[in-house]
């Protein structure tokens, strides 16, 4: 004799788990594949206005910055948080990069500090929120911090670096794309096969439930923002390197690119479930999509400004409706 | 099976349009010309597109027109990245950051597309731009606006002594750096009793340039004069001093678009404005591009188009003198 | 006279029946008892009644009405009203507002709420309490007893015609406990009826009339109460079942230790009796022992277990284990040193619901290994397959969610992955509650298994039946403190719960406690320790720390606002607050709108792109040809109905389609900017009418017209807010919307309409802009809807709603501004602000921690 007072608000959710595949209706299977759709529509469009195929290269590198830091910020937000101060921790980091050599400061000295300048700003996150105070809280502060630490220490100055560095790595390709491989690798392998993974997972489901079964979540919550904020001093120094100048105002809106890429590859804003692998979905779809309406805007000028960003904003709800709809039905 | 069906289809589709791309490169191409204004929807920028949509038109080559929504240079970057795998021949940037974007630049013209600039100049040196547009020489237009301020104290007789601030816009654009530069070089050497304030970079945006003006107007109380160098600006400016009830002793110039300056000038809180024939600059600045990619700019003087003796020098060509508006000639221009 | 007859309703959930063919009456003015064991169908019965579950079959009616569906709202308009047996509240609102929110709001004239009124109905309720707290306190300043009590009061006050309570003594001391039955008794003598559900059978037939006695979703009897024995009731709940045949634990023969010198027990806790003397209490464990700790509710059982975990402070408690003490002061370090718990709700304590049965199942194994191992899908399979063999866990394997099993299985599957770290000490929580009879009695023998691998086992029980067939041993918690310890034997019964009581022993040989001694005066315990008063009220806690952070933080910021206006007024000649004020009043208006969503518990970022749009709109009815006094209101509504759908589409899109508000805002924030620019049509809107800048600009008595409509705006908000009924549900909702979910507050429409309202205020804004600036360019507001925020938070208003307020917005607005403008008058670099901002802001999230800190120090 089964026992039916245990969930008495959920059951209707949970009362019919072989009729869940049929109740998900056309429209919801549609949406969840659109990125999938998106990315393919947005590859051909592009392949199709392309002349200069090689400089499509270059052409993603800013999107693969942004990606970098999306996925780098994946666990944050699986653990059911989230980090609005990334764009912020960029512009700082590469400030200070930047200052480090102007100032005569060797290479690999400097690289170590603006990494450990990023890490800092990571800790300074989870170091409140594992405490317990509310990420948005947190973050939106950092955010305005670091912004204003890097305006004040350097004088809202751009600050120009001399040297030039030459990292072209083989294949021609820049080195953001390896540092996004290594990152991915890293965190998938992490995140996917690692307990620490397991705890993330875990964490961002029921936090509660997480600390009595003996998950030590507030390390995780330090290692998470703290990973973030490496990732982002890594992307800032590459970035300097390649336009030998950091911009006081760099990274603005940086982060809620970083959550659009993150929220269309599927991961769910509340935390528990998610893919590495999706964020970088997630990022392909945004990014491309950008760029291919860019390019359909010079054939067809109707395709304005305007009308690219209802677009986007449009798909991105609509990608968002349907990451709820799935919600419930693969954990992992 | 509806997640395997719609896959195929997409991919069909995305074949396609691939495919139909492929056609297009065979036949005979016009000149790709890629122009970046600083931002999209001021109606500076927006004058300018014009009269480069008129010079694309004359001249029969495309022209691809878009920028940001916003002051950023990350964004001018994706933008000119795009383009060049686009197979634009030429690429014109009134660049937000002139140093920030220089790499780019570089990079982009070492794969083989033309690069210059207007209206703002990126830095030549690491940029190797080609040709940098001006509307005018950055000392005209400086001590142009200088002697409009001396003609406009001195017009409703008062004196020339006394503080004076400077509203700009953002503080990286080099354009706008250079005229205050240039200005307190002017105003050091003719107009020794003038004290420049420190100036203020509101950014392109209305109401901030409009809220810190009219603070500035309560910090200093004999303040003497307002310019407001960009196109958002000066309206700002004029319209802070009109709130504050000082349009009797607080003169207000600088550069801005006529449409935007008709107010002022017609109940008299601004004499007169500095400017140049905005769409004649869009206009320009295409000439420029097609003509660089089809032969070679010399220096001296040519014709561009239906614009005359136009000078060509140290790597600038130069527009003209600036113009200056007043509510004779303001109604003249429709930008 | 029947108050309420039931036929033969029926309802099931999965094809499996929960309830089936219950018929009985209730009579009008009797207390009728309803009792059962786990799994029996009470509460599917009382949610029927209350009609928030339709029946499958079956028919609910007052005698001599037509028949009719049967819902929430005809059980409510019969005068049916029912407490639950733990009640959501709203932490942020005063006892006063939560009491009404639960009823209905008392309006005065013009939809105003009647604070006058509100009070005395407070008070009315409150003054029947043994301790009646003052209505204008905060509710989360309250323990858990003395909320109970303030509903049960309220629910008597409303004088139902049925009143439902189902386990309304759990928390209540035995005080309390008699001050409800005679409410009770009183409520019944003017004509109520009462349905009294509980477990504490002797209070059952005390109290109630009749008592009807529920089996398998079955009524097997309904009779009389006098003549009746809770023996009895016990034989007939339990006939049929698996034969709750006691469990012998494993024969490793209790030689539970009782004296304090023993020590070779394996596991040792001690804390301290009280602060004044040295007494310590202990609890002596071997290895292989069950320990039960039996105690009411109010006992301290759960406290004692969270300062064992050290999820709470310890205060002297300490735990020792092979004679060391546990050092470590996180649950994940006793863990690791040999503690493991099974916490008493498991659906917010320890169950990952969409997460599958593997991963809940080795998740505390995982907690014991370094973080970058490699986790092993293929081991964690095998692990899980074996605790679901072992515990005999129903399921589709460990593939399946964890959500879809039933609460015994669940139950199983927990207890098997507390055990899959051979944990030295396992202390489990009540480990059958909400567990269905078949699953209880395999959950005690897998208990009893488990001793004979050597773990030492705590159980804390408020089952008698439990304690006394599960275990070796009976600690009884009395008041805070040990009163006794027992072995588990039948013929201890009596002393076991006279010592649960603080009693001698008086039995009625009932199984539960003897409440009859409980409803009589305290006999002074011979046995157990000093019989402790009952508490007084602590129910003025520390949390009201919390409010005095609150309390000096808002005052610091107004006290900010008003030195850094004097010292600019002083420093600078230029300087007026009036300039100041002038600039900052749209800001004003748009920091309210970001607030008003917060509060709700919402947050919404696309506040700048709307005001764009609303402007734009403005912009353009201001250029029709028409006259100037048609179009500057025609315009002024327009923003305002821009606006306001702006918002209501984000509200739409938040609460249908359930996506996190921040999400939603971020698409909308895109869309809006592209319509913005679309409406523009590349071009800067000049032209407009110099009417509407004379009239903004216009000085009426010092103040500028746009400022005095700022005012007025800011007023009629905070009116909204403070005085409104709207304005409650807005901070009910964004304080816990469980309660207001419980409250029938529909959550969902009360942020639809905070959205809205923040989409007027924010198109109000846009207006203000255009009129002010006369201009408008299609960058117009972007980045703005962080500085809103950014005031709103400096303000006092929480992030996650519920609290804050206009007057604090506003300064914080002021303040925001005012570091601008100093800075201007002082000639420092406006470069220096960003910073100054980040500085305030995290000022705001050191006033969150340490009111954090102070609410949960209790």
């Amino acid at each position: 004799m089964a026992d039916q007072q245990h969930l008495p608000d959920q059951l209707p959710a949970a009362a019919a788990p072989q009729s869940r595949t049929a109740a998900r209706s056309w429209s919801a299977r549609v949406l969840s594949l659109l990125p999938f759709l998106l990315l393919l529509l947005s590859a051909g469009l592009i392949a199709s206005q392309v002349r200069r195929p090689a400089a499509l290269l270059t052409t993603w590198v800013p999107w693969i910055e942004i990606a970098t830091i999306a996925v780098s910020m994946t666990p944050i937000v699986m653990l059911g948080g989230i980090d609005l101060s990334v764009g912020s921790a960029f512009a700082l980091t590469a400030s200070v990069f930047a200052f480090c050599l102007q100032t005569g400061t060797g290479t690999l000295p400097a690289i170590a500090i603006a990494v450990m300048a990023g890490t800092a700003c990571g800790s300074l996150n989870g170091t409140l929120i594992a405490r317990g105070s509310p990420p948005l809280l947190v973050t939106l502060a950092s955010m305005a911090l670091f912004r204003g630490l890097t305006m004040s220490l350097f004088g809202g100055e751009r600050i120009l670096v001399e040297q030039s560095f030459q990292l072209p790595g083989p294949l021609q390709l820049r080195p953001q794309y390896y540092l996004l491989l290594l990152v991915l690798a890293v965190l998938q392998i992490i995140v996917h096969h690692r307990v620490l993974g397991r705890w993330i997972l875990a964490t961002g489901e029921n936090r509660t439930a997480a600390r009595i079964a003996g998950i030590p979540d507030r390390r995780v919550d330090l290692l998470c923002y703290a990973t973030c904020g490496f990732v982002v001093g890594l992307v800032a120094v590459l970035n300097v390197m390649q336009h030998n100048v950091a911009v006081p105002d760099a990274g603005l809106g940086m982060e809620l690119q970083a959550i659009a890429c993150i929220i269309v590859g599927g991961t769910v804003i509340t935390g528990g479930r998610g893919r590495i692998s999706g964020t970088l979905l997630g990022a392909a779809v945004v990014s491309s999509l950008d760029i291919a309406l860019n390019f359909l805007s010079t054939r067809f000028p109707v395709i304005s400004l305007e009308s690219r960003m209802i677009v986007t904003g449009i798909l991105l709800i609509g990608i968002a409706v349907s990451t709820q709809r799935t919600a419930g039905t693969h954990p992992e | 099976m509806t997640r395997s069906v719609s896959i195929r289809i997409a991919l069909v589709l995305c074949l396609t349009l691939a495919s139909s791309g492929c056609g297009d490169n065979t036949a005979a191409q016009r000149i790709r010309i890629g122009m970046l204004p600083k931002l999209v929807g001021i109606g500076y920028f927006d004058a300018a597109e014009k009269g480069a949509r008129e010079a694309a038109a004359e001249l029969d080559i495309e022209l691809i027109y878009d920028g940001p929504a916003d002051a950023r240079h990350e964004d001018q970057l994706r933008i000119i990245e795009g383009w060049n795998a686009l197979g634009v021949d030429v690429v014109a940037v009134a660049p937000n950051d002139p140093e920030g974007i220089a790499q780019t630049l570089r990079s982009v013209s070492d794969s083989g597309v033309r690069v210059i600039s207007w209206d703002t100049d990126a830095n030549a040196d690491i940029s190797r731009r080609s040709f940098f547009v001006n509307q005018a020489e950055d000392s005209a237009i400086a001590q142009g606006m200088v002697d409009l301020m001396v003609a406009a104290r001195r017009q409703k007789g008062l004196p020339i002594a006394g503080p004076y601030l400077i509203v700009s816009g953002t503080p990286t654009a080099s354009n706008q750096n250079s005229w205050i530069r240039l200005m307190t070089e002017y105003i050091a050497d003719r107009y020794p009793e003038m004290e420049l304030l420190p100036h203020l970079t509101p950014g392109e945006d209305q109401r901030e340039a409009q809220e810190q003006t009219a603070t500035a107007l309560n910090a200093h109380a004999e303040l003497n004069g307002i310019w407001g160098i960009t196109s958002v600006a000066l309206p700002a400016a004029a319209r802070a001093v009109m709130d504050a009830d000082r349009t009797d002793s607080v003169c207000v110039t600088g550069v801005s678009l006529p449409s935007l300056m008709r107010e002022y000038v017609e109940n008299g809180s601004v004499q007169s404005f500095l400017l140049w024939d905005v769409v004649d600059l869009g206009y320009l600045t295409v000439q420029v591009a097609a003509r660089l990619h089809s032969g070679g700019i010399q220096p001296g003087t040519s014709d561009f188009g239906r614009l005359k003796n136009i000078e060509v020098r140290d790597g600038m060509v130069i527009l003209g003198p600036p113009m200056v508006f007043d509510s004779d000639n303001m109604d003249q221009y429709d930008f | 006279m029947n108050a309420l007859e039931l036929h033969q309703l029926c309802k099931s959930f999965a094809g499996i029946p929960a309830v089936s063919d219950v018929s009985f009456t209730l009579i009008q003015g009797e207390i009728h008892g309803l009792v059962g064991g786990n799994g029996a169908g009470k509460s599917t019965l009382i949610r029927m009644i209350s009609g928030l579950l339709p029946p499958d079959c079956g028919i609910i009616r007052l005698p001599g009405s037509p028949e009719e569906t049967w819902t929430a709202h005809t059980s409510a308009s019969a005068g049916i009203l029912t407490i639950h047996q733990e009640g959501e509240f709203f932490p942020h609102l005063t006892v006063a507002e939560n009491i009404a929110l639960s009823g209905t709001f008392p309006l005065a004239r013009r939809g105003l709420i009647d604070e006058g009124a509100l009070h005395e109905n407070a008070e009315a309720v409150l003054n029947h309490l043994p301790h009646p707290p003052t209505p204008d306190v905060r509710a989360d300043a309250l323990t858990n007893a003395t909320r109970q009590l303030i509903r049960l009061a309220a629910a008597l006050a409303a004088k139902p015609s049925l009143l439902i309570l189902d386990e309304p003594t759990a928390a209540l001391s035995h005080h309390e406990t008699n001050w409800l039955l005679a409410r009770i008794r009183e409520l019944a003598a003017a004509g109520g009826t009462v349905l009294y559900v509980s477990h504490r059978l002797s209070e059952v037939l005390e109290l109630c009339d009749r008592v009807t006695v529920l089996r398998d979703g079955r009524v097997t009897s309904t009779q009389a109460a006098s003549g009746l024995t809770a023996a009895e009731l016990i034989r007939e709940m339990s006939a049929v079942q698996t034969a709750e045949s006691k469990t012998q634990p494993a024969p490793l023969q209790s030689q539970f230790a009782s004296s304090a010198e023993e020590s070779s027990a394996a596991v040792r806790i001690t804390w301290p009796a009280d602060s004044a003397s040295d007494r310590q209490h202990v609890l002596n464990l071997k290895r292989g022992q069950i320990l039960a700790i039996y105690g009411l509710v109010g006992s301290g059982r759960s406290s004692l277990i969270a300062r064992m975990l050290h999820l709470r402070e310890p205060n002297g408690l300490q735990v020792l284990i092979d004679g060391k003490p546990l050092q470590g002061i996180t649950p994940h370090q006793r863990m690791l040193e040999g503690l493991s718990v099974l916490p008493e709700d498991r659906l917010t304590q320890a169950v990952f619901a969409s997460h599958d049965l593997r991963a809940n199942t080795v998740i505390s194994a995982q907690g014991a290994r370094s973080p970058m191992a490699a986790a092993d899908p293929v081991n964690e399979y095998r692990q899980t397959q074996s605790v679901i063999q072992e515990f005999s866990v129903r399921c589709t394997g460990p593939q399946q969610p964890m959500q879809y099993l039933s609460g015994g299985n669940q139950q199983k599957l927990l207890l098997g992955r507390c055990l899959l770290n051979h944990p030295c000490l396992l202390i489990l929580d009540e480990p059958t509650r909400g567990v269905d009879a078949a699953a209880r009695s395999e959950l005690h023998a897998a208990i009893a298994r488990q001793t004979m691998s050597g773990t030492a086992v705590i159980m804390v029980t408020s089952d008698l039946e439990e304690a006394l067939s599960c275990s070796h041993a009976i600690a009884v918690l009395a008041h805070g403190q040990l009163a006794g310890i027992y072995p588990a034997d039948e013929s201890r019964r009596q002393a076991v719960t006279a010592a649960a009581f603080g009693t001698s022993d008086q039995s009625v040989g009932s199984p539960e406690s003897s409440t009859n001694a409980a409803l009589s005066e305290p006999v002074a315990a011979a046995t157990a320790g000093p019989a402790a008063p009952s508490p007084a009220p602590e129910f003025i806690r520390n949390g009201t720390r919390s409010h005095r952070i609150r309390d000096i933080r808002s005052r610091l910021l107004a006290f900010v606002v008003v030195a850094l206006m004097l010292l600019l007024s002083i420093s600078s000649s230029g300087f007026s607050p009036l300039s100041v004020i002038d600039a900052a009043a749209p800001w004003c208006i748009l920091t309210l709108a970001a607030m008003v969503v917060i509060v709700a518990g919402g947050i919404d970022i696309s506040i700048g792109s709307t005001l764009a749009v609303a402007a734009a709109v403005a912009a353009h009815v201001l250029r029709t040809p028409l006259p100037v006094s048609l179009t500057i209101p025609l315009a002024f509504l327009a923003a305002l109905t821009t606006g306001g759908c702006c918002g209501l589409l984000n509200g739409w899109l938040h609460t249908r389609f359930r996506i996190h508000s921040i999400v939603v805002t971020l698409g909308t924030l895109t869309i809006y900017r592209g319509i913005v620019i679309l409406l523009l049509g590349r071009n800067a809107v000049t032209g407009l009418p110099q009417q509407l800048n004379l009239f903004i600009q216009h000085r009426e008595t010092g103040f500028r017209t746009g400022v005095l409509i700022a005012a007025c705006v800011c007023c009629s908000v905070a009116l909204l807010l403070r005085r409104t009924p709207l304005g409650r549900f807005l901070y009910a909702v964004g304080s816990s919307p469980a309660a207001a979910h419980q409250c029938g507050l529909s959550v969902s429409s009360v942020r639809m309409r905070s959205f809205m309202l923040g989409g007027m205020l924010a198109g109000l804004t846009g207006f203000l802009q255009l009129a002010s600036g006369m201009q408008m360019q299609g960058t117009l507001g972007s980045g703005w809807e962080l500085t809103a925020i950014t005031a709103a938070i400096i303000g006092g208003v929480a992030i996650e709603g519920g609290q804050g307020t206009v007057v604090g917005a506003i300064l914080g607005c002021l303040l925001l501004r005012l570091s601008g403008t100093a800075l201007i008058h002082w000639g420092i670099s406006d470069h220096h602000l960003t910073l100054l901002t980040g500085t305030m802001l995290f000022v705001a999230v050191l006033t969150d921690r340490l009111s954090r800190q102070g609410a949960a120090h209790g």
